[in-house]
């Protein structure tokens, strides 16, 4: 669970990294770092690029079809958008679930 | 390019019609299609399904990498008084019809953002401007895509994504008029300013200025061909 959880914050920080570019501050991100709200570097435009790329990364790394803005998450009682690493928890929940279909 | 709807009918002229143009073509229906073209390739999938639409978009990307154009033709007709819809029927169709096109666009736009470019046709119909009595659950079908295509175009116009809308009444030899009696065409018919059946080259025509290149300015425009 644990090296599946920092292979996903792996992936996420590269796309996030990829989106606002990160040449002066190479560990600008960590699981720590928001990625939605007053504190986050990504505009609305940004922000949907960043859960699409990370949509399409998973998917390719793990051969499986995921769909991140899905009810679920929007019914969850902490926003999974909320920082890399909610993000990653939310996205380890996922794949296990599809796991075990 | 993908368009939905492509076992028969409008769909499947216009799959004919753009691999002619050299585009390599992607289509679907939820039944085996009878043909074969070259530069096109189908999948069997109901619209309305979202772990198979999502697959065949992890293919599509996968071979293609990119796409340019989605033009979502698929659709059920029906004509029926509201007293008379079963519920089953009302599923059937806002789930083609909307639920569709609406998994459709959103993977596009998914795709399509990744190079800045996309062009998205929904089809509606001329029965939203008639209002015509036995259309009520089709027309809401149609009248969700456009209210939706005309908030998607503004959400994908920064992607350089243009959302339009064509609008149909019956359109010659495509099946399209199957569901209706030789009096109720003509009442339709009668109410549009061109009094005929359209042409497939009207729609094609249509569709073209749409998708060109150079129609990025052209969004969130609605045609409804023959004129209401």
């Amino acid at each position: 669970m644990d090296n599946n959880k920092n292979e996903i914050i792996k992936i996420i920080i590269k796309v996030a990294s990829n989106i606002v570019g990160t040449e002066n501050d190479k560990n600008r991100f960590d699981s720590n770092s928001n990625i939605f709200g007053e504190n986050a570097p990504f505009d609305s435009l940004e922000f949907v690029n960043l859960i699409v790329g990370v949509e399409q990364d998973i998917e390719e790394n793990y051969n499986m079809s995921i769909t991140l803005a899905d009810e679920k998450a929007m019914s969850e009682k902490e926003n999974p958008f909320k920082t890399i690493g909610s993000l990653a928890d939310y996205i380890v929940v996922i794949l296990d679930e599809k796991l075990n279909d | 390019m993908i368009i939905t709807g492509t076992r028969k009918g409008v769909g499947k002229y216009l799959a004919e019609y753009y691999v002619d143009k050299g585009f390599q073509v992607i289509g679907c229906s939820r039944e085996m299609i009878d043909y074969e073209l070259m530069n096109y390739k189908h999948y069997n999938i109901d619209v309305s399904d979202e772990s198979s639409v999502k697959k065949m978009f992890i293919e599509i990307r996968k071979k293609y990498h990119r796409l340019d154009v989605l033009i979502n033709n698929a659709g059920i007709a029906s004509m029926n008084h509201i007293l008379l819809t079963p519920l089953k029927e009302v599923q059937e169709i806002l789930n083609t019809n909307f639920i569709g096109a609406y998994l459709f666009c959103r993977e596009s736009v998914k795709l399509m953002q990744k190079n800045k470019y996309g062009r998205i046709v929904n089809f509606s119909s001329i029965h939203i401007p008639l209002a015509t009595v036995g259309t009520s659950i089709y027309g809401a079908s149609k009248a969700a895509i456009e209210q939706f295509s005309k908030i998607l175009a503004k959400e994908v116009f920064q992607f350089g994504i243009n959302v339009n809308i064509l609008a149909l009444s019956i359109v010659k030899d495509t099946g399209m008029g199957n569901v209706l009696t030789d009096e109720m065409k003509g009442k339709i018919l009668n109410r549009s300013i061109s009094k005929s059946e359209l042409n497939i080259s009207d729609v094609t025509h249509t569709i073209d200025f749409f998708i060109n290149e150079k129609s990025t300015m052209i969004t969130n425009q609605s045609v409804c061909l023959g004129g209401v």
